[in-house]
């Protein structure tokens, strides 16, 4: 479904990122590990095209996108949440997922003449949205500006609004980082859900716990360089991975 | 009667103020742009009504009606030009680019003498319906039609707020990034929402026309933007009420500086009170109320549409499948 070769990028003197090959199959869940600074964000922003890379090809559903636009990959359901969500702070849980699908509305004089069928795009949104909130516990809080929500529920928005723009796949970035545990649970379950029902992943994060637990195969990345990949188990028994972990922290 | 139309004609720079204010807050309010330009498009609105209208041989003699189109067109245009090359960059280099361009188009209406007369303008313009209203009472007219032309202009830009366009300038505003990551095609919107806004400061170039009934390019220094963000900010920045009601407040209290009794000898100092007494306004408001005179508002959508969540009844298709199980605990 997606396949990276050979992706490299250097930020002046730093290769952060140093021919990467690697494909996740439609319906996996796959790792990405790595010690802090090892390209595992740049390597995201490269396949979401936020960031040109510097050689290298990808290609998404058999079609290489390199020199296509955020906004085209995304239309193929190409998503991809943030290190550190913040949302829309000024808005609404409500706005915030309300602005994702493509609206015919969002013209500057539509409202004048377009105002019933606004209306009932609208509606499908909302209803859309409050089932989406209701399932991620979120619902309660639908009028409140996303400033105030926990780091944790933060989270959750951010991949709720990334879900509204209906993904095939999605690169998730540390969804794991600062949730407790039992809000971790509850992300696990969200994931292989969103799973059973056909979506597939690629998960960076630090918590290998976490990791071994949704992943079915795994990358493993240190210095922009893959060191390893394979399944939980491999990866877990690999001299590499342990040495970089130990080594790192 | 003096009074009155002295009162009636503070109204009306209020309201052109108040105009300018709720067209900046479409794009430095509502999508965050850093637009130090404003100056310079009520300039080209100014400067382009006049030549348009005034006779030959320095204008083209066009009814009036066509002079306000025409404004709004070539203001429009331009600001696509400068939105086009400047829309790009970041916050600040935009603010400088805009600022720059509002200066050069100050500099060229003084310069280029055979298109705008230099330095000494065009005097005794036209104002609109004036041959019917005589004398005193033309103020009291005039400004009713400000005060219209804002309402309709405050009528549209609410629209405009409430509506999912809105929606999706603010989320602009808080995170472009973002944004971009569900898919929008941001510099497109911004270009749409800057030639708008630019347009509508354009259209605003004319009552001031009207209201001055001279044009000079001293007429259009960088304090009138600085006035105009000012009132914006002091108003409620992203809130049309704030806008509005931000600019008859700093006008208002502007201009009552120059009643404070004073020897003619401290006019100069009674002068740049006025500066001091905007400046301060803002600090206080800035200190004791950080989101201005009124905050921007948050209408939830289920009020603006009247939306109740049924999906407790009507199990919605799709994402909500297991709704209902998830949402027990
Ligand atoms: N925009 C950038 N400019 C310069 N260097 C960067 C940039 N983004 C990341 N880097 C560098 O690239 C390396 C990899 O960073 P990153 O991809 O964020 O690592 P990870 O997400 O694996 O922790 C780091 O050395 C970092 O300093
Ligand atoms: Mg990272």
């Amino acid at each position: 479904m997606l396949q990276v070769k050979e992706l490299s990028k250097n930020f002046g003197g730093v290769q952060a990122v140093k021919n990467v090959t690697l494909e996740v199959n439609k319906g996996e869940i796959v790792g990405l590990i790595g010690p802090n600074g090892a390209g595992k964000t740049t390597l995201f922003n490269m396949i979401s095209l936020f960031m040109p890379s510097n050689s290298g090809e990808i290609s998404f559903l058999d079609e290489k996108i390199d020199t296509s636009t955020p906004e085209t990959v995304v239309g193929k359901g190409l998503l991809r949440t943030f290190q550190t969500p913040v949302g829309f702070s000024k808005l609404t849980l409500l706005e915030n997922l309300m602005v994702v699908p493509p609206n015919e509305s969002e013209g500057l004089f539509s409202i004048f003449y377009k105002k019933k069928k606004i209306i009932r795009t609208e509606r499908e949104h909302y209803d859309k949205v409050c089932a989406l909130l209701r399932q991620f516990n979120l619902y309660e809080k639908r009028n409140e500006l996303a400033e105030n929500l926990s780091a944790a529920e933060l989270k959750l928005l951010e991949l709720c609004r990334q879900l509204m723009a209906n993904p095939k796949i999605m690169l998730l970035d540390e969804p794991a980082s600062g949730v407790n545990p039992s809000m971790l649970d509850k992300m696990v379950q969200h994931i292989l859900r969103l799973r059973s029902e056909g979506m597939t992943f690629l998960v960076i994060d630090h918590n290998l716990g976490f990791i071994y637990r949704i992943c079915d195969r795994i990358y493993c990345l240190a210095n922009g360089e893959l060191i390893a990949s394979g399944t939980p188990e491999e990866i877990s028994n690999n001299e590499k991975v342990k040495s970089v972990y130990l080594g790192a922290s | 009667m003096e009074i009155l139309v002295f009162l009636s004609g503070l109204i009306a720079l209020g309201g052109i103020y108040a105009m300018l204010a709720v067209a900046l807050n479409v794009n430095g309010g509502l999508l965050g742009l850093w637009d130090l330009g404003v100056v310079g498009y009520f300039a080209v609105g100014a400067y382009s009504y006049t030549l348009l209208t005034i006779d030959a041989p320095e204008g083209l003699g066009l009814p009036m009606i066509a002079g306000v189109i025409g404004s709004v067109i070539i203001t429009g245009l331009l600001s696509l030009f400068i939105g086009y090359t400047s829309l790009r960059l970041q916050s600040e280099y935009l603010l400088i680019t805009t600022f720059a361009f509002a200066e050069i188009i100050r500099i060229v209406a003084g310069n280029e003498e055979w298109l705008t007369n230099g330095n000494i303008g065009f005097f005794g313009l036209e104002k609109p319906f004036q041959e019917f209203i005589p004398g005193a009472n033309y103020m009291l007219f005039f400004t009713g039609l400000v005060l219209l032309s804002l309402a309709i202009f405050y009528f549209f830009a609410q629209r405009l707020a409430d509506s999912p366009m809105g929606r999706y300038m603010r989320a602009i505003r808080e995170n472009e990034i973002v944004t971009q990551s569900i898919g929008k095609k941001i510099f497109a919107t911004k270009l749409k929402v800057f030639v708008l806004s630019s347009s509508m400061v354009g259209l605003v170039g004319c009552f001031y026309v009207w209201y001055m009934s001279i044009i000079a390019p001293n007429m259009f220094t960088s304090a009138i933007t600085f006035t105009v963000w000012t009132a914006l900010v002091l108003g409620g920045i992203g809130n049309n009420r704030g806008a509005v009601i931000g600019a008859f407040v700093l006008i208002l209290v502007q201009e009552a500086t120059r009643f404070i009794p004073v020897p003619a000898e401290y006019s100069v100092v009674l002068a740049g009170l006025r500066q001091f007494v905007s400046g301060m306004m803002l600090i206080l408001v800035l200190r004791f109320l950080p989101q201005g005179l009124i905050a921007e508002k948050f209408k939830s959508v289920e009020k603006l549409f009247k939306f109740h969540d049924n999906s407790l009844i009507l199990e919605p298709k799709g994402v909500g499948k297991n709704a209902a199980s998830q949402g027990a605990e």
